[in-house]
């Protein structure tokens, strides 16, 4: 009885170690689950070959956590945020979970889990060290995970597929496609138990639809709230090299980020095909 | 096609604000927005058009959002008439022009503002997608007691009347930046682009970090380097 329990611990501690406890830190964001989703969306959508090198000989990846607060906070708003930062891929994530009430849709708005709201490369972190709990992860038990889940597919289950399909619909209505006589063909992009965005390729337009938002595209009442979170890009006209070619113009995004969103719907999600007749236009 | 949405949008709009205004029990609120053919109108649309409202992507607070409004004022204001040394406006807005307007839409629908551009007339419009947003967002404000959508409407519709009329006394958060780590930099914003960390840094532009609340209603915003002693 007490090899197996002390095995248990052993392995809980090499495999989370805390370092740092600058202050009470939510125990949601040092669930191991939680950390390995997290890297896996970081996986998907920003590590590079840069992240791998820089780990290639360490045993252990840090994880830096703090909370943050928001500016002058509104009344009643229970929402909680956090910063993590990975040092070995120079990147900070903003995470939230939302817990608010807004009164004229008469809707609790409360997100599932911490969810990622924005990420950033940065040369430095983001504040001291010792501001943060800093958690140890094993290198290899991390690049096993990525690489065994890279290919895993995490597609909507099928209502939330009927519900994108309407949304689809939708934005098809708000910005008609060259041919209207012909199918649409939509590629459904894998979901993540730590973002709020859903992406979708549009074939036809060559274009990528985001449905984002704390409402969160996965609740029921995806259609009611659908402007507050559609985004379209252009993919023939809004990607760059580098934002730095976009000389401040605020609608682009990079090759590197196309191609995540490409990879994301084209290989690993779900092609979609709606015909002229279901379009309702 | 696109000018008879333009139009229907408008009359749209006057009969929306007029709805919120009388749907505002609390007689401190009364939102009606400008019709989007006029100066203050557009620039209020582009203001509620470029920050988050509640339940939306990059939603802090009203607080967040209204300084996200303001700060993207300030680099509209920066463009138009405060170019930095070594700097021309052409480089920096893309125009050279003392006309807001001008300023707004420079580079056509994918330009300087994402969906903001002149038609084959010559007028201010929008892509469809802001207009169908605005809407809602007017139709939410006008929905019960008058909450954050009918005040960070009114923000707007406030601030833009202001600054057209030369009144806006609002405090630029990036006027006295000086240096962002090592890089002396020309301080204001001139920039902002929705804060998804693709944005290597490099150019001309500096990121403007969270320490100096460079981060606001989910956009990233960006100073640049200082040229010359």
């Amino acid at each position: 009885v007490i090899r197996p329990l002390l095995f248990l611990l052993l392995g809980a501690l090499s495999s989370a170690q805390l370092c740092a406890a600058p202050e009470a830190i939510d125990p949601r964001l040092r669930d191991e689950k939680f950390l390995y989703e997290v890297i896996r969306y970081v996986y998907q959508w920003y590590l590079d070959d840069r992240y791998f090198v820089a780990t290639g000989e360490q045993d252990e990846v840090e994880i830096w956590i703090r909370p943050v607060e928001v500016r002058e906070r509104d009344a009643g708003d229970e929402s909680r945020y956090a910063e993590l930062w990975l040092p070995a891929a120079d990147l900070q994530l903003r995470l939230k979970l939302a817990d608010y009430w807004i009164p004229e849709l008469e809707r609790r708005v409360r997100s599932p889990g911490y969810r990622v709201t924005r990420a950033a490369l940065l040369a430095n972190p983001p504040g001291p060290r010792e501001d943060y709990m800093v958690l140890m992860l094993p290198s290899r038990q991390i690049r096993a995970h990525l690489f065994d889940s890279r290919n895993r597919p995490q597609v909507p289950d099928p209502a939330l597929r009927e519900r994108l399909v309407a949304a689809m619909r939708e934005v098809v209505k708000l910005t008609p496609p060259p041919d209207p006589t012909q199918p649409q063909v939509f590629f459904v992009s894998n979901v993540s138990a730590v973002s709020g965005d859903l992406w979708i390729l549009w074939v036809n337009t060559r274009s990528a639809i985001r449905f984002a938002g704390e409402l969160g595209a996965d609740q029921p009442d995806l259609l009611r709230h659908l402007p507050l979170h559609t985004q379209i890009f252009d993919l023939n006209e809004q990607v760059v090299a580098s934002l730095i070619e976009a000389g401040g113009r605020n609608g682009y995004m990079t090759k590197d980020w196309a191609g995540r969103i490409l990879f994301q719907c084209l290989v690993l999600g779900e092609r979609v095909e709606v015909p002229p007749a279901r379009l309702g236009l | 096609m696109e000018v008879r949405r333009f139009r229907a949008f408008r009359s749209g709009l006057f009969r929306l604000g007029a709805i919120v205004a009388a749907l505002a029990a609390a007689p401190a609120f009364s939102v009606e927005l400008d019709p989007p053919g006029t100066v203050p109108g557009y620039l209020a649309m582009l203001l509620i058009n470029e920050a988050p409202f509640p339940g939306e992507r990059g939603w802090e607070s009203e607080a967040d959002s209204r300084a996200a409004m303001r700060q993207i004022l300030f680099v509209l204001d920066g463009r138009l008439n405060q170019i930095p040394s070594g700097y021309t406006q052409l480089e920096i807005a893309m125009v050279t022009s003392d006309d807001l307007i001008d300023i707004i839409t420079a580079g056509g629908v994918h330009g300087q503002v994402e969906g903001f551009y002149r038609d084959e007339r010559g007028r201010p419009v929008t892509v469809a997608r802001v207009r169908g947003r605005l809407d809602y967002l007017v139709q939410v404000a006008g929905t019960g007691k008058p909450g954050a959508f009918a005040r960070l409407l009114a923000y707007a519709q406030q601030a833009s009347r202001d600054y057209v009329g030369q009144r806006w006394g609002a405090v630029d958060l990036f006027l006295p930046l000086e240096a962002i780590g090592p890089q002396r930099v020309t301080g204001r914003a001139y920039s902002w682009m929705t804060d998804l960390g693709q944005f290597h840094p490099g150019g001309r532009y500096v990121r403007i970090p969270d320490r100096n609340d460079g981060s606001l209603g989910g956009n990233r915003f960006f100073t640049l380097k200082r040229l010359g002693p």
